[in-house]
């Protein structure tokens, strides 16, 4: 599809059929794996600049190793991390946790063997770590009452995140800019 | 519950310990950011690629490093695909055979062109292309087929318009590409290297790197469409 004003969005969200303790079959294809893929496409399209790259397509694919909880967050994070190795232009570094609400009580970064039917699971992503939301996707219901504590620990799980990230990339980008200028 | 997350741990190489320690100074008088990051005020300042403008302040929006010129500011990637300037040297894949062009992958973020007048016909002849030539395009270069090329100029769009108006450009023949990210390759006065060994090397400014055996005389007079290959088995 081209877009005369801006730039397509293409993600791939996969799992290695190692990934899980049970071996999946099929790596892509499902029915969650392909909300993954438009939960992906919808959080990037909002924070790239896309106005920049009329006419073109950027491919984000994800393929998770190993899942243990929180295999969509773990995906925004690491497009975040190859999106600005790119040297794609983005508003922020887009960062993103899994939060559980476990009897009222919220946790943040639940592994896949603290999922269950009961415990209901909020992803939120945010972009640069501040209190803007580009993403949100909820599994099983939840109390509307227990909500605003679950969003206040996932946004400061976010900011935490966020600056562990761009540490990095400053770590990363300080190493390429040496080799870049050596002589 | 308060929850807290450490921050990275950078790797323990030896290698990239070394390159940081002899850049140091490099690295204290440089400005690097992250996307995101304020870079600074918006008052007063013309706004250059890599950055964008929100409410009163200048933020950047790639991972790399801060330059200003003036009052233009702007932001290079340190990784980006290769952005051309008029007079690199490159090495391309021809993806496309059109109508008196050919599109050449130079690992930039549109294909190149190499238009059918910017070509030295095979045999080093140099002469206005006719009708003829047009349909034959596919004889000289094919898809698949590599080139080395310079940048003749840069089109609106970005992308890059290349000539092998010079011998030493053209055709390549029985070698090796091997690619690595565009800035490690740095632009000097010459990027063709014979190596004692017997091999040559083209060190094109996009990554793509070239490796081949010593040309003979003869065969680096014709631009790369004629190749004596009982010369290079014997070596």
């Amino acid at each position: 599809m081209i877009n005369e004003e801006q730039c397509v969005v293409n993600c791939q969200y996969s799992m290695a059929t190692f990934s899980v303790p049970d071996r999946r079959n099929k790596p892509r294809g499902d029915r969650r794996g392909n909300e993954f893929t438009r939960l992906l496409e919808r959080a990037f399209e909002s924070a790239i600049l896309v106005k920049n790259y009329p006419r073109s397509q950027i491919d984000i694919f994800c393929e998770v190793l190993e899942a243990d909880g929180g295999n969509l967050a773990a995906c925004v994070n690491a497009a975040s991390l190859a999106l600005a190795d790119a040297g794609i232009p983005m508003r922020g570094l887009v960062t993103a946790v899994e939060c559980g609400s476990v009897t009222g009580e919220a946790c943040a970064d639940l592994s896949s063997r603290e999922h269950s039917d009961i415990v209901s699971r909020l992803t939120v992503a945010t972009v640069g770590g501040k209190d803007e939301i580009c993403m949100l996707d909820l599994k099983n219901i939840i109390h509307k009452d227990h909500v605003p504590q679950l969003i206040k620990m996932a946004m400061d799980a976010n900011a935490q995140i966020h600056s562990c990230l761009e540490s990095a990339v400053l770590i990363h980008m300080k190493k390429c800019y040496a080799l870049s200028k050596r002589c | 519950m308060h929850i807290h997350i450490s921050k990275p741990i950078p790797p323990p190489s030896s290698s990239s310990d070394a390159i940081l320690q002899s850049a140091k100074r490099l690295l204290e008088d440089a400005h690097l950011v992250a996307p995101g990051v304020n870079v600074c005020v918006a008052e007063g300042v013309m706004r250059g690629h890599g950055t964008y403008f929100e409410g009163d302040e200048l933020i950047a929006s790639v991972a790399g490093s801060v330059e200003q010129v003036n009052k233009l500011i702007q932001v290079k990637p340190v990784k980006s695909r290769y952005l051309g300037e008029i007079g690199d040297v490159v090495v391309g894949r021809i993806t496309e055979v059109q109508q008196k062009r050919w599109k050449v992958d130079t690992n930039s973020r549109l294909d190149s062109n190499l238009l059918l007048a910017s070509v030295n016909l095979p045999g080093g002849e140099l002469r206005r292309k006719t009708l003829e030539d047009e349909l034959i395009m596919r004889e000289y270069l094919k898809e698949g087929d590599l080139v080395s090329a310079e940048v003749q100029q840069l089109f609106q769009d970005g992308s890059l318009s290349l000539h092998t108006r010079n011998l030493k450009y053209g055709k390549l023949g029985q070698g090796t590409l091997v690619k690595v990210p565009p800035y490690l390759v740095k632009r000097r006065k010459t990027h063709f290297h014979n190596l004692q060994f017997g091999a040559s090397v083209i060190l094109g400014c996009n990554g793509y790197i070239w490796i081949s055996p010593v040309k003979s005389e003869d065969e680096a007079l014709t631009g790369g469409y004629v190749q004596d290959i009982e010369v290079s088995r014997g070596k």
